[in-house]
Formats: C-alpha cells, structure tokens, sequence
C-alpha cells in the first residue's frame, strides 16, 4: 500500500473504531471506570485544591476568571499528575477493547 | 485522554453582584437573560437529551441485572421499560457538525441545531473551536455544554451561570438519578422521588414573614470545654453539621414540651445543643458568639451511661455510640425499639445500616449469610501497603502483585505509596480464609476451609468511619499513628454486597493477559452505583498520645470547612482537613502523623426514607406491617399533594414483584402549615428560614423532596399522578413540568462550586438558598 492509501486507511479506521468506541458505551464506562480511579487516588480533590489556590489568587478581578484560563493553568500539573497506574490501567481497558472489536488491526497507535 | 479527564467542575461565571462592572456584571450574564425564555424551552429538551446520550449504556442495561459485554451493540427492549429503552435506543450520538467527531466537549448551540466540539483546549488558541467559530458566524451567543450541562456565552467569553437554568439541571439530574440508581442496582428500593423543585410557596414564606422572628443563624459556634470533655465537644460539633440530625432538629422533631421524659431525655439535650449552635441563646444575639456550654448534655449523657460517666478523658467513638444510643432509647417509637432492624427513630434513619457477613465452603460453595444491623464502620488500619500486596493472593491473581510493586506506584513527588480510606475498605471487605476446624458447612457436613467476607449490605444514608487507632496490643496500649487519607468523595459501590457477589465481567484480551479479578471487583466492575456516592462533612481528629490526646473536629458549613477546638472557632482549609501535608510527606516516606479519628460521610444525592417523621401517629391498620414479604421496606411516607390531603404509604416492594407500591387509604391531614403552637413558627417557615442548607456536595448537589403543598406546584402534583397510577418504577421518561420552576431572582440555587467559597459577599444569597432546599428535603412530609 502507498504511503497516501495507507494514511487514508488509517484514518478511516479510526474513525470507525472511535465511533464504535463511543456507541458501544465503552467510552463512557472507561470515563466512570477513571473517573472513580482518579478520585479514588486523590487526584481529583488536589485538582480541586489546585483551583481554588488559582482563584484566591486572582480574587480581586474575579472577572477575569474563565474556565478557559484556568483551565490552561492547571492543565499542566493535573495531566502530569496523574498516577502512573491509572494510566496503564485504562490504556490496557482500551486496548483490549480495540483488540475485541478490530481483532485484525492490533497494531493501531 | 478525553479532556473529560479534568474532574474538577467548571466553575460557573460568579455571580459577581459585588463587583458589577464588567460586560457580565449583575446577576449573570444579560445575553442569556435577553433570551431567557427561549432558552429554557430548548434547555429542557437538550438536558434530557444529554441525559439520556451521556448515560445510555447505563440506562440501557437496566433491569438486566449484570453487566453485559460492551461489544455488543445493544438493542431490543426489555419487559416493562419499552418506552424508555426505546427513546434510549433511538437517540443517536450527536456528532459534531463540522468535524463528524463525536467526543471532545461537544457544545450544542442553544439558537440553533448545531452541535459543534471544542476541539481541546491546545487548539483553542489558534480559533480552530468549531462551537467558537459556529457562535461567531452565526451571531448565535449561547451554547450549552453537553456533557457538563453548563451555558456558554461567546460575549462573556465564559461559562455563566443562570438561576434558572441551574434548576432545570439540578431537576432533571434528580429526576435521572432515580433511573440511573436503578439500572446500577436494579433489586434495590429506591425512596420515590415525588418532586424536584425547591420552592417555597407563596404561603408559607408569607406566613413566616409575617408571624416568624428570623434570628441570626449561627451555625458555627465553639463549644465550651467543661474539663477534658473535648470529645464531647467533637462529637456535638460532628452531629450538629450532620445533615440529618441537624434538619430533623431544627424543624421541632422533637418538642421539649412534649417530651414525656424531660429532665433526662437525651433527645431534649441534642435539641437544645443543636439549637444553641444554630440559634444563639434563644436568639440572643449578644451571647450567641458565646460558646455553648453543654452542661446539660452531658449529665444526660451520664445519666444514661454510667460507663461513659466520670471526669477523665473518655474515647470520642465511645461517646457518640453513647449519645446515638440514649437519642435511640429516646426517640424510639415500641415496635422500634423492639426490632432495631425496622426501627424508624432519627438515629435508625439517619445512621443506621446492614453489615453482610458472607462464609462461602470451598468444598462446595455454599455460602450463609448473616446480616448485622450497624451504626457505623470501625475500620482497622491495615499494615503499609507494600506488606499488605503479601496477603493478597487469595483476592486475586499474580497481576496485581506485578503491577502494585513498589515500582509503579509511583504518584507524584514521592514513591511511597499511601493508605487511603479505600484501602482500610479493601481490608474490611477483604475475602479471608478461615481457620480450618473453625467453620462445619450446613451441606457437606462436615468441617471445611472456608471463606469469610464482610460487606456492606444497605448504606445508610450517613456513613460514619472510626479508624481503629487505638490498638490494645497485649498489655501495651499503643496509637497507631499511620496516616490514612481521606478523600473527600466515596463511592462505596465496591464494597457493597451487590457488587462483592456479582463476579466481574473481565475484559480478556485476546493477548491473554486477564485482568486480575479483584482490581476489576474493586474499581471497574459495576458502574458507579450513584446511590452510593458520599461526600465528606465532618472529620474529628485526635493528636497526641492514648490517654492524653486531644480531640477536635472539621465540619463543612455551606461548602466552607471550619476547625472546632473546643470553643475556638476557626476557618479552616480542605487542605487541612484532608491532610495534604500529611499526604506529601507519608508519601515521600516522611514520618507523617496520622490525624483522623472518625470521619462522617453523607450521601451526595440525599434520598431517605423520612420514616424519623415527628410522631403523627398513623391509625395502624392504614398502615400494612412491615413483614417479611417485603425486600428491604422502604419505610412509611407520608407525602402530602396540593389537595392538601396526606397519603401514607409503605415504599418498598414485595418479593419477587416488580410492583413497587402499595398504598394504604389516604388519610386527610391538616398540612397547611397551621399547626402552630406556642407561637413556634410551622414547619415549612422554620424550615426555610432558619436551616442552613447541608446538602450543597461539591460536586452533584440534588436533593430528593415531596411536593409542596400549594397550589402552584403543578410539578409536583403531576408527577405524583402520575406515579399513583401504580406505573413501573423506572417509567422515568423525564417529565418536563409545565411551569419552569419560579424562583425569585434574589435566590440562586445550589452551584456546583460554591461561589460563596470564592467570594464572601456572596454567602448571602446562598444562605438563603439553600435553607429552603433543606428544609424540602429533610421532612417529605408537613404537618
């Protein structure tokens, strides 16, 4: 397969695999399924403490507080720690899950 | 990862009623008010819609009873939800419009049909937002989030929040709740949600303006140390901010007047304490920033015990197990005393729960249960979790050994891996084998290895944790300092008995790695069981040694945590009350001591069975006996309609029906709120003027109420006709009330963050607010 077919094929599969992804429930299970993890680990209660700190700070103009802003702020130490299992944990879910549906195409990224 | 990874609500635009002078200044955002009406015609239909797509494999799978695979594309009907699994079935996945993707915070336009993503957040800096750049080309301004359910205006450039869409939201997420409770745990009773609106009525806030003396309302008021009574302080601070205790008090549960034991009647002393940290001295307000001193309290409290009676030191646990026993003794109605398991007294209702205790033969897999009636959980704290991983090759296999190594442990800033509160559970709940010779299996008959489980039956709806600190190993006394985080949410969904007994459905891969049964029992197996959630309210600490320690307590008042030391009142921060200093430092292997004692958990959507109803004494055969055809009796109700008549009822469902409600005769009532005495404000004044609202979660704050007795409450009034024509439980297609809830703009109801945390000047509004919604949800009837 050329370079071109092959990229077409690759994103066509994906978006199949997302949207059975998305239909078939799974993708909303594994959000509960990490939503409880994170919780469980505290990483959802030092986010939260992370966001208040950021409100406090910015407490006189409290206008200039939108989701947006702070939401960049506190991207980067919320993706960065979150707990090393977790992430493992749920990408093998996914895994397995691709593997279920589109046992031919094992090696998708 | 989905950006739906970031847990962390989205704060809603303040309602910056302070500061009012941006394009967004006032209450809210005036795009959204210029177009309020409409906007609320489509929020109505959107939410449902975002309700039913966001949770369809939940609500799909009720009434099945298991998990089935997720591959299979699930379609068909079951018996007797057709209609919802049909408008479930039907609903497509909305997909953005322009890029066809259908995750990535979809956002549906609230002027048009579009639906459009948000692309992240990396992207959004180069405009390449499709909602941003659909609201821009179209003029629209106004898009709802989808999944969150939160309004976005493009003029302010931010997410606001609305009075009155915030009801809608809060409305329909009661409403789903219900169905989703029931397609997580589909055997269980749920308390029949018979409105969800959180208004006062026109009568009653008339009358109570009229013929009520608002009083200031404390609420956080130190208690007065009377000489090592420190515990007493604790636990008194702990049941005062218990949601529960505090709302079935403030609103007369129990008259001192008639009281047919005063003078030594615990209930009595609680009322008081309660109301004196609530109310000041009998609305005194010079005194009211007094502590209280509980003198009376405690003779009470010796009077009843005399173990618990003495001058020294006594344990904080011992003291409230006291306390909710003599309130038991106090409150008890006969039959209830006689049977704990159907007792319906305030301590029963709020506190109490059923501990299973399953023994499973290994020969031949028989298994016997029996059923503990509990108040509380006293967890042991089990050994550092790298000893324990020793041990846990009877939960699961090899896996999680490997994976829960030392090595992957890893969180951040540290590698030493802390014990939480999900692991002294895990302990608890953990499968242990017992002794051989110890257990003779009914059917082998003979002895055998057995297995021992302890779980967690029926929650109540205040879940109270002891941590066993104080080890009496041998004749040394020690304290077990370790420090065990508390998160600030549970959800006991892994450690109930439904979820223990359902072996989980393992995703095996054809690679052939299994996941290791107990990590998917703990986490992943069932959804999350929403009847399950908690959240933390109170914390009572002890610091120092055994015999010479001191105790003080955390309480969340209104979303905002204070620190009780005896009579000092202080604000303090949820990073003290959680621990997160402690936190760091256990885990990068610091000594850390272990503060908490005893933390108390309230359900984060609060729905019970009001069977601790003040004592109306129902004509006993109106009422069918509890029996034990029933599964898990929900309870007497008594719910009143605008009619003005009373029903009563018994919630819950017989064996093996599907049939959930039989009613007894209704029974006319007085419920207009005329059963004054003394001067003392009716129910629904004092409840709404003077109770501070407790069910204000940080995360999903929805209570469960009856409907209002007016007139004007055709929500309620509809939704209760329709549930009396005996239609199934879970015939939850959502009801979109005829009216939009009214609230007066002055009263912005529960947020998802608390603005009054953020911002002082708000804490007025939310007050106000808030006491109305509690005083609804705590008393589902009115007399």
């Amino acid at each position: 397969m050329s370079n071109k077919d092959a990229a077409a094929a690759t994103t066509g599969i994906r978006e199949e695999l997302l949207r059975r992804f998305i239909e078939s429930g799974e993708r909303e299970r594994l959000q509960d399924i990490l939503r409880s993890k994170l919780q469980a680990s505290g990483w959802q209660d030092r986010v939260k403490d992370k966001c208040q700190k950021y409100v406090h700070e910015r407490s006189t103009n409290i206008d200039d507080i939108t989701v947006d802003n702070m939401a960049e702020e506190v991207m980067p130490y919320a993706r960065s720690s979150v707990p090393e299992y977790i992430k493992s944990e749920i990408m093998e879910d996914v895994r397995a899950f691709i593997y279920r549906v589109m046992p031919e195409n094992k090696d998708q990224p | 990862m989905s950006s739906a990874t970031m847990a962390s609500p989205s704060p809603e635009k303040a309602s910056s009623s302070t500061t009012g002078r941006t394009t967004c200044g006032g209450r809210g955002c005036p795009h959204l008010a210029q177009q309020h009406k409409t906007v609320m015609e489509r929020l109505k239909v959107l939410i449902a819609y975002a309700h039913v797509c966001r949770h369809r494999q939940a609500l799909l799978l009720g009434r099945r009873g298991g998990t089935t695979t997720a591959t299979a594309e699930v379609g068909g009907s079951g018996e007797g939800d057709r209609s919802r699994k049909r408008l479930v079935d039907e609903m497509p996945v909305p997909g953005c419009f322009a890029c066809g993707t259908a995750g990535d915070r979809l956002h549906a336009c609230l002027q048009c049909d579009q639906y459009a993503c948000w692309r992240g957040s990396r992207s959004r800096r180069s405009g390449e937002s499709h909602i941003a750049r659909h609201l821009h080309l179209s003029g629209h301004v106004l898009a709802l989030d989808f999944v969150r359910l939160q309004v976005f205006c493009s003029a302010c450039g931010d997410y606001v929040h609305d009075a009155g869409v915030a009801s809608i939201v809060t409305a329909a997420r009661t409403r789903w709740h219900a169905a989703l409770c029931d397609a997580a745990e589909p055997e269980a009773k749920r308390p029949r949600i018979v409105a969800t609106t959180s208004d006062l009525n026109a009568v009653a806030a008339k009358y109570a303006r009229e013929h009520g003396a608002v009083g200031g309302c404390a609420a956080v008021r130190g208690v007065l140390n009377l000489g090592a009574t420190c515990y007493l302080s604790a636990v008194v601070q702990a049941l005062a901010h218990n949601p529960v205790v505090r709302g079935w008090m403030l609103s007369d549960g129990h008259h001192r007047r008639s009281c047919s034991n005063p003078g030594a009647c615990m209930a009595c002393e609680i009322d008081v304490a309660i109301q004196a940290l609530h109310g000041g001295n009998g609305g005194d307000q010079v005194n009211s920033n007094q502590a209280f001193a509980p003198v009376r309290l405690l003779r009470a409290l010796w009077a009843a015990r005399g173990d618990v009676a003495g001058a020294g030191q006594q344990d904080a646990h011992e003291c409230l197990v006291a306390v909710l026993d003599s309130l038991h003794a106090a409150l008890a109605t006969p039959e209830g005393g006689a049977q704990p398991r159907n007792c319906t007294c305030l301590v029963h209702t709020a506190f109490a729960g059923v501990l299973q205790s399953a023994v499973t033969c290994v020969r031949c897999g028989n298994t016997t249960r029996s059923l503990d009636p509990m108040l509380d959980i006293s967890l042991d704290i089990p050994p550092a979790p790298a000893a324990r991983l020793a041990d846990a090759a009877l939960n699961s296999a090899l896996d999680t050994k490997q994976r829960r190594g030392p090595a992957s442990a890893s969180m951040t800033r540290g590698s030493r891996p802390v014990l939480t509160l999900h692991d002294c559970l895990a302990h608890y709940t953990r499968a242990e084998s017992l002794p051989p010779g110890v257990y003779r299996c009914s059917r082998c008959a003979a002895p055998a290895a057995a297995v021992k489980q302890l779980s967690v039956r029926e929650l109540p709806p205040v879940l109270t944790f002891q941590l066993k600190r104080f080890a009496a190993a041998g004749a040394a006394h020690s304290k077990v300092d370790s420090f065990v985080r508390l998160p600030l949410n549970v959800d006991m969904t892994p450690y109930t008995a439904a979820a223990l007994a359902t072996p989980a459905t393992p995703t095996t891969p054809a690679t052939g790695s299994a996941e290791p049964t107990s990590r998917m029992r703990r986490a992943d197996a069932t959804r999350a069981n929403p009847a399950c959630q908690y959240t933390l309210f109170a914390v009572i600490d002890h610091t120092g040694l055994l015999d010479t320690g001191h105790y003080t307590a955390y309480a969340r008042h209104r979303a905002r945590w204070f620190r009780f030391d005896d009579a000092a009142v202080t604000k303090a921060d949820i990073r003290d009350v959680l621990g997160f200093a402690d936190d760091v430092a256990a885990r990068q292997g610091r000594p850390a001591k272990g503060r908490a004692y005893m933390a108390f958990y309230v359900k984060s959507v609060l729905d019970y069975h009001d069977a601790a109803a003040p004592p109306v004494a129902p004509t006993p055969s109106a009422v069918p006996p509890a029996s034990d055809d029933w599964v898990e009796d929900a309870g007497v109700v008594k719910t009143a309609v605008a009619s003005g008549e009373v029903r009563v009822e018994r919630r819950g469902r017989k064996k093996g029906s599907t049939n959930a409600v039989r009613k007894s005769k209704p029974k006319q009532e007085d419920s207009a709120p005329a059963a004054a005495e003394d001067g003392e404000l009716p129910l629904d004044a004092v409840s709404a003027l003077a109770l501070a609202s407790s069910t204000l979660p940080l995360s999903q704050p929805t209570v469960a109420i009856a409907a209002d007795p007016s007139s004007e409450d055709s929500d309620g009034e509809a939704l209760w006709a329709r549930i009396s024509k005996d239609k199934a439980v879970d015939d939850l297609v959502p009801m979109l009330p005829t009216d939009a809830p009214t609230l007066a703009s002055t009263r912005p109801p529960p947020l998802f963050i608390d603005p009054a945390a953020l911002m002082v000047n708000n804490h007025h509004h939310e007050e106000e607010e808030e006491e109305e919604e509690d005083g609804d949800n705590a008393f589902s009837d009115s007399e």
